[in-house]
């Protein structure tokens, strides 16, 4: 179990949290849960309504669409879609090392949403990053 | 900076060479051609031609780029006054003298209206106050080179004639360095000029109907006015005690030397720091009182000694003197700054109006004033009695510059591209179209714009307090309490309910309407929201929404309690409120109250930052002390919006972070203008969000931070000994920090904090007892 201030640290270096204040982030981190993965085992299932993302502390994760696959490692996040609109999982996300993740549910993150706009600003950038993905442009 | 400054500097001198050079032999030959009698009727002319000059060099100005209107004003200067050199020494014509004598009053102002428009360009608001004092001392140095020059070639030359033609090869030179600068800074000086747009703004307006242009134009008048009365004076008790020509121009040369060193020596010893303490009041202000003061002296010298006494002689030469340092050196900046509380686009205009126009206008006047003393047969201490009443109104004027200067500064920085406005009801049949949609949206916009006890007061609101929409429902529910009929005492029981209520929806709802529907029963509920909730955009709107009535109960509320939290959210709203009060709310704690402390707070964490050095083990520390520059930066904006309003606050602090224009500067000057130097320079220190650490640190180091080794900051962040800090996220980030920075002697600072009731400095202690043992085990508390 790690430590708040050590939570915190882990939290600052996600995208979507970086311009969020540690003090903030504190409080955040009391309403995460940590979860660990063993290779091969599913994160998230295609099709499953979930209210909750997951914050990638250590370890390689792939996700898997009809379309396409990526993986993705510490202080990304997946399933964040879930926790501003709760609708099917869109892809399956496996663990392909030992995964440590924070799970963080729609409730905590919209009390963050709703009290600092900074993290309204992290989810913006992370809805256009996305965007231009699936655009396939980098402008 | 150094390079623009010199360029300048160079032009100024130069003007003074010019200016000299033609005075000297002009006015020696006017007056053994038509005696000073001759004077007042030339300045009359000066005063005709200077106003016709001014509306030309307007038309040039907004046509012409800076560098294209100098070489076209300094060059007809050369024409003028290489022609009058060639009509005097081939054509005998001594009349041309008196056109000379003409050219020089208006040459100075022309001049400075050419370098100082450039200065205005070259030269942010803060830079103006600093070096511009000094680049008016190059135009002393320039004068009093040139007139000693000037007396020294006369003999050598045969006569004043051929000093003209030295003038005009000088008046080549200043003409070669306003190009020189052209092409050293083409974006600023050579690009022509952009059309001027009418701005609503009061301060963007066509210069001559900008207030602060009007008082400035009177500011400078007089100022030019008094110049010339106070010269008068000196000239004519002079020509008494002087009656032989030769001692009268001895005296001219000796004293014409002593107003030029010392108006040096006050600019480069004195003018620069007096005008950065002093400020734009003291600037515009310093002049004029000093003036009054050394007129009353002369005044009572005068009525008890006697005109002819030689002390009342002294008391006006010095009075001069002073008069010319403290123009030099602080008038002639002043004014310049001013300039900058103007929008660009009608800064060169008003400049040129009221520096071109100004001074002739003046010229034109003491020339009436002259004659109307000779016909009279005024004593000469009527003229001094007359100039303290003008120098009194001019004192007058300063204020009021002042107080347009400050007006100015304060739309300029804090001008945003639009404001929010209230809903009116402007069209009955779309409200009434719009009250009855099936769109809630739409119900809730038209019964926000249908205003209490305005025209359209009677809506029907029974079956809009039936909604199954919380926002039409509490909308309505907020207009039943306002009309106060007798579905007011359950509309304020649904309201409170829906206040207390679980549902953030409802609650959000609740304050939305009596955003739209403000009335005096909801201030004090809508204040106790304050203490106890976060603050919320649906409650800062409906804070402000009541801004009138809850100001009052707000101050007294925040004078009641001493709870921090409680405080800070009473301070939120106030700053939400002051946005649309015309006067701060009397009864406001002081400034420095929170500003001292907080200023000092900021300087420790930078100076406890500063020590840890780059360990990544740290980082946590390093970043919770930033964090907490920041939080101290956010306090004082929240307590400086008290005074000022939120949104004012909020685009000072945005154009302290501006990286292109002098929006930075613009933003520093206002907070000195709005509190005083000291506390505007530390609010900049402390509120500039991209200001880096070391730099702030190097601004606040008055607060005298500690210069202590890292293992003294952690050591005083866990126990803080002094209850300074009191915020336990900090003392966690120093507990993780301390066995890296304080190895095994750790253990006795985090040891008694391994129960503190806070779980996170708890756990954080824990885990640093068990990182402070020789063996890395866990800790035992």
């Amino acid at each position: 179990m790690l430590l708040t201030i050590e939570r915190v640290s882990a939290l600052k270096r996600v995208s979507l949290f970086e311009r969020t204040p540690d003090r903030v982030l504190a409080g955040i981190a009391h309403t995460l849960e940590e979860q660990t993965f063993a290779p091969g085992e599913d994160l998230m299932t295609e099709g499953a309504v979930e209210d909750w993302m997951f914050v990638l502390v250590d370890g390689t994760v792939r996700i898997t669409r009809s379309d396409r696959a990526v993986q993705l490692g510490p202080g990304e996040v997946v399933g964040e879609l879930a926790v501003l609109d709760p609708q099917p999982r869109a892809g399956t996300v496996t663990a392909l090392t030992e995964v440590l993740a924070f799970r963080l549910r729609k409730v905590d993150f919209d009390e963050a949403l709703r009290t600092r706009p900074e993290v309204a600003a992290g989810v913006i950038g992370e809805l256009v990053e996305r965007l231009r993905e699936s655009h396939g442009t980098g402008t | 900076m150094r390079s623009r400054v010199l360029l300048l500097a160079a032009q100024a001198c130069l003007l003074g060479l010019c200016v000299s050079f033609l005075v000297v032999p002009a006015s020696a030959l006017f007056l053994a051609r038509y005696g000073a009698e001759g004077l007042p009727f030339v300045y009359l002319a000066v005063a005709v031609l200077g106003v016709a000059l001014s509306r030309g060099l307007r038309g040039l100005q907004a046509r012409l780029s800076l560098t294209a209107v100098a070489v076209c004003c300094i060059g007809a200067y050369v024409v003028l006054v290489a022609a009058g050199w060639a009509l005097l020494r081939f054509g005998d014509q001594t009349w041309v003298s008196a056109v000379l004598v003409g050219l020089f009053p208006l040459a100075i102002p022309v001049g400075f209206v050419l370098v100082g428009t450039q200065a205005g360009r070259l030269l942010d608001v803060r830079a103006m106050k600093r070096y511009f004092a000094r680049i008016v001392a190059g135009f002393s140095l320039g004068f009093a080179v040139g007139g000693a020059g000037a007396a020294f070639l006369t003999g050598p030359l045969g006569g004043p004639v051929d000093l003209l033609l030295v003038d005009a090869v000088v008046g080549v030179a200043f003409l070669g360095a306003a190009v020189a600068a052209g092409r050293t800074f083409p974006t600023e000086l050579a690009r022509h000029p952009e059309p001027v747009v009418e701005h609503r703004n009061l301060s963007s307006g066509p210069a001559p109907r900008s207030p602060l242009v009007t008082v400035l134009f009177g500011y400078q008048l007089l100022s030019a006015a008094v110049t010339q009365l106070l010269d008068y004076l000196v000239w004519e008790r002079a020509a008494y005690h002087f009656p032989d020509p030769s001692d009268l121009a001895r005296f001219q040369g000796y004293f014409g030397t002593a107003i030029n060193v010392v108006a040096l020596a006050f600019v480069f010893l004195v003018a620069g720091p007096l005008l950065v303490r002093s400020g734009e009041r003291g600037g515009l202000a310093a002049n004029p009182l000093v003036v009054v003061l050394l007129l009353a002296v002369s005044a009572v010298v005068g009525l008890v000694s006697g005109a002819a006494a030689m002390i009342f002689f002294v008391v006006l030469g010095v009075q001069q003197v002073v008069h010319i340092a403290l123009t030099d050196g602080m008038t002639r900046s002043a004014i310049n700054t001013s300039y900058q509380a103007l929008e660009a686009p009608v800064r060169l205009r008003a400049q040129t109006v009221v520096e071109a126009a100004g001074v002739p206008v003046a010229l034109g006047f003491v020339g009436v004033l002259l004659l109307v003393f000779r016909i009279a047969h005024l004593d000469v201490r009527a003229v001094v009695v007359v100039t303290l009443v003008l120098s009194s109104a001019w004192l007058v004027l300063a204020a009021a510059s002042y107080r347009g200067y400050r007006h100015g500064v304060l739309a300029q920085v804090t001008a945003r591209p639009w404001e929010p406005v209230d809903l009116v009801e402007s069209d009955g049949d779309a409200v009434d179209a719009m009250l009855h949609s099936d769109d809630p949206r739409d119900v809730v916009l038209a019964l926000a714009a249908v205003r209490q006890g305005g025209s359209r007061s009677c809506v029907e609101l029974a079956p809009l307090l039936e909604s199954a929409d919380p926002y039409v429902r509490m909308v309505a529910v907020c207009r039943a309490v306002g009309e106060g009929g007798p579905a007011a005492p359950a509309g304020e029981h649904t309201w409170l309910a829906a206040m207390s209520g679980a549902d953030p929806v409802v609650r959000d709802a609740a304050l939305a309407g009596c955003a739209a529907g403000p009335h005096p029963w909801f201030v004090t509920r809508l204040l106790d929201e304050v203490e106890s909730a976060p603050p919320s955009a649906a409650l800062t709107d409906a804070v402000r929404a009541h801004g009138p009535d809850l100001a009052p109960v707000a101050v007294q509320r925040l004078s009641l309690t001493e709870d921090r939290q409680v405080r800070q959210r009473l301070t939120r709203a106030l700053g939400v409120v002051r946005d649309d009060l015309a006067e701060t709310p009397a009864g406001l704690p002081p400034l420095s109250s929170e500003l001292d402390p907080r200023a000092a707070r900021v300087a420790r964490a930078l100076a406890a930052a500063d020590s840890l050095g780059s360990e990544q083990e740290l980082e946590p520390l390093r970043r919770g002390l930033l964090e907490d520059v920041t939080r101290s930066a956010d306090a004082v904006a929240e307590v400086l919006a008290m005074y000022h309003g939120h949104r004012r606050v909020e685009r000072v602090i945005a154009e302290l972070g501006a990286t292109v224009g002098d929006g930075e500067s613009m933003a520093v000057e206002l907070l000195e203008v709005l509190e005083g130097r000291r506390a505007g320079v530390r609010l900049a220190a402390v509120l500039d969000p991209d200001l880096e650490p070391h730099e702030r640190l190097a601004v606040l180091d008055g607060t005298h931070a500690p210069r202590q080794t890292a293992a003294d900051w952690v050591a005083e962040l866990v126990t803080d000994p002094d209850g300074r800090w009191s915020d336990p996220w900090l003392r966690a980030c120093a507990l993780h920090a301390a066995p890296t920075v304080l190895g095994t002697a750790a253990a006795d600072v985090v040891r008694p904090w391994c129960d503190d009731a806070d779980p996170v400095v708890a756990e954080t202690a824990q885990a640093a007892l068990g990182r402070s043992r020789p063996d890395g085990g866990p800790g035992t508390p």
